[in-house]
């Protein structure tokens, strides 16, 4: 029997619903290493969010467009707190689930320069089956950033290490490409050395979820993600300096079409208060608001937005060691 | 909000530059009183006109620049890379071009205490580095500067200087139109204000050129990333 894991516990994944693949709730970027080479960033700029009745009150716009689940992609290291996603999800009735792993080196925690990579992986594991944070809540999904056009260095230890525990644990990888250097990269993303060194590790590409494909796009790169079985993600859904949200539209019934929409996620990451709509942003409900209808003009009936938003999240998610497809 | 680039998606992969494997030199435009002492140069031209706290952003930017180019000069010295200078300073004509509008209409005397390298990044002594004057917005317009990387061997620039959105963007885009790879040092060149110098800095970024962060650039000359 397959489940997905929730900060509230494991449910059947049916009961996921309509899931937001790529957000954040609860995070603080002010605990990252700086160069403290230039000017320090002005707190609306990190992303930092941590004020509970913000999100509740933005993610019961989530609940009340039809929203049942969100991934919650911060991992420790920037602010991760597993009891506050808990009530959040306790509040607003959606499931969370909950990331560990390890995000671009800047973020990562102090401890993790000194661990090798079977010790790494074994923080993700103990997360994943004792609890994270200090808690009895375990994470539902792994995540691997890299903030360098290639993998190398502490960032390779670390993406190894989340590799060693979806062996481990059977979770789901999500990914990261950083800013800028995804304009130095074939494709725009870091993902296909991603799945390389994961594949290297022996996961199997379709417990990958290669994130941020929808900052620097092109069609057929995408396509060839898919093409290795992993799910690819356009996950910065109303941030329209990477991309208009009319071409995240057409590239995804451009995915259709090529008969890979089976393997798209839809999400948003808000990781800014700028990005909320109390500080003017567009806020969780972006997604399903304003980006569905742009889907339906794009051509996508339905079934088809189901796929995206309720079946691929219930298959992607789910906590299996073998693959699906 | 950020500025759109969308541009920036058709750019092909730019390829990695070897810093260590010799061929690269450190180029650092114009920190010399004239531009980073506002009490001399664009200061006292803007004091003059009662604006001087407009260009506070840019001196602020000038204080982080000068410290991280320090710190590049030292370790392009500690590895025995070549460092080149240029300076601002007035043709003997005294005709300064109309492209230097920005800097006031007006470039100091080439003898001038405003014309010379600041004495934080080439204190007297003996030093290898090359200084060049000149007096166009790009050093290749009026210094023998390719013909001195050339006879170096140069294949790769790491860019310091002033200013972001004047020659240090102009520098950039022709050092990588002349076939150099340019690795910019972001925060080793101060803009005009902090909103031109992060426009630049993600504009430049294609073909030939690669915008880094000091820190960066010193992990890649210690050989601890790519």
């Amino acid at each position: 029997m397959t489940h997905i894991q929730t900060v509230r516990g494991p449910i059947p994944p049916e009961q996921l619903g309509v899931t937001q693949t790529h957000e954040h709730l609860w995070c603080n970027q002010a605990l990252c290493r700086s160069g403290d080479r230039w000017r320090p960033a002005s707190p609306r700029a990190l992303m930092i969010l941590d004020e509970l009745d913000v999100a509740i009150e933005e993610l019961q716009e989530v609940k009340a467009l039809g929203g049942g689940a969100i991934v919650e992609a911060t991992v420790g290291g920037w602010g991760r707190d597993v009891p506050k996603l808990r009530e959040l999800s306790e509040v607003t009735g959606l499931h969370i689930i909950a990331c560990g792993g390890y995000y671009v080196e800047a973020c990562h925690p102090v401890w993790a320069r000194d661990l090798d990579v079977d010790a790494l992986a074994e923080v993700l594991v103990r997360e994943a089956t004792e609890g994270a944070d200090g808690t009895d809540i375990t994470i539902g999904i792994l995540k691997s950033a890299i903030s360098r056009p290639v993998i190398e260095g502490e960032e390779e230890r670390c993406a190894r290490a989340v590799a060693r525990a979806q062996l481990r644990t059977g979770l789901t990888i999500t990914t990261h490409t950083s800013g800028n250097i995804r304009f130095e990269i074939e494709g725009g993303n870091i993902g296909m050395q991603h799945l390389d060194l994961f594949e290297a590790e022996g996961v199997d590409p379709s417990r990958v979820i290669v994130g941020h494909t929808d900052e620097n796009a092109d069609v057929r790169f995408l396509e060839a993600l898919c093409r290795r079985g992993a799910y690819v993600q356009f996950d910065v859904i109303g941030k329209p300096h990477w991309m208009l949200d009319e071409t995240r539209a057409e590239l995804a019934a451009n995915l259709m079409q090529r008969g890979f929409g089976q393997q798209l996620l839809l999400g948003s990451d808000r990781a800014r208060k700028t990005e909320l709509l109390k500080y003017g942003g567009f806020g969780y409900r972006h997604l399903l608001l304003t980006f569905v209808p742009m889907l339906h003009d794009a051509g996508l009936d339905e079934a088809a937005i189901r796929m995206l938003l309720v079946e691929n999240p219930a298959r992607a998610l789910q906590v299996r060691r073998a693959p699906l497809r | 909000m950020p500025h759109r680039t969308p541009l920036r998606m058709l750019f092909p992969p730019v390829p990695a530059f070897p810093l260590r494997d010799g061929g690269a030199a450190l180029l650092v435009l114009d920190f010399q009183p004239f531009m980073v002492d506002r009490n001399v140069g664009l200061g006292r031209m803007a004091a003059e006109r009662g604006i001087a706290r407009e260009l506070d952003e840019y001196y602020e930017q000038v204080e982080y620049g000068l410290k991280n180019t320090a710190d590049l000069v030292q370790a392009f010295r500690a590895t025995g890379m070549p460092i080149i200078f240029t300076r601002l300073a007035a043709p003997p004509s005294g005709e300064v071009p109309a492209s230097f509008a920005a800097y006031g209409g007006r470039l100091p005397a080439m003898g001038s205490p405003e014309a010379q390298i600041v004495a934080s990044l080439l204190p007297g002594g003996d030093h290898a580095d090359t200084v060049l004057a000149r007096h166009t917005l790009s050093p290749f317009g009026s210094a023998p500067l390719e013909e001195i990387l050339d006879s170096m061997e140069i294949g790769y620039l790491v860019l310091a200087g002033v200013m972001t959105g004047w020659s240090i963007e102009l520098t950039a885009r022709e050092a990588a139109d002349r076939g150099y790879g340019v690795l910019v040092a972001s925060d080793a060149c101060p803009g005009e204000t902090y909103a031109i110098h992060d426009f630049v800095m993600t504009q430049l970024v294609g073909g030939m050129i690669r915008v880094r962060s000091t820190g960066a650039i010193l992990q890649m000359l210690a050989g601890t990333r790519t």
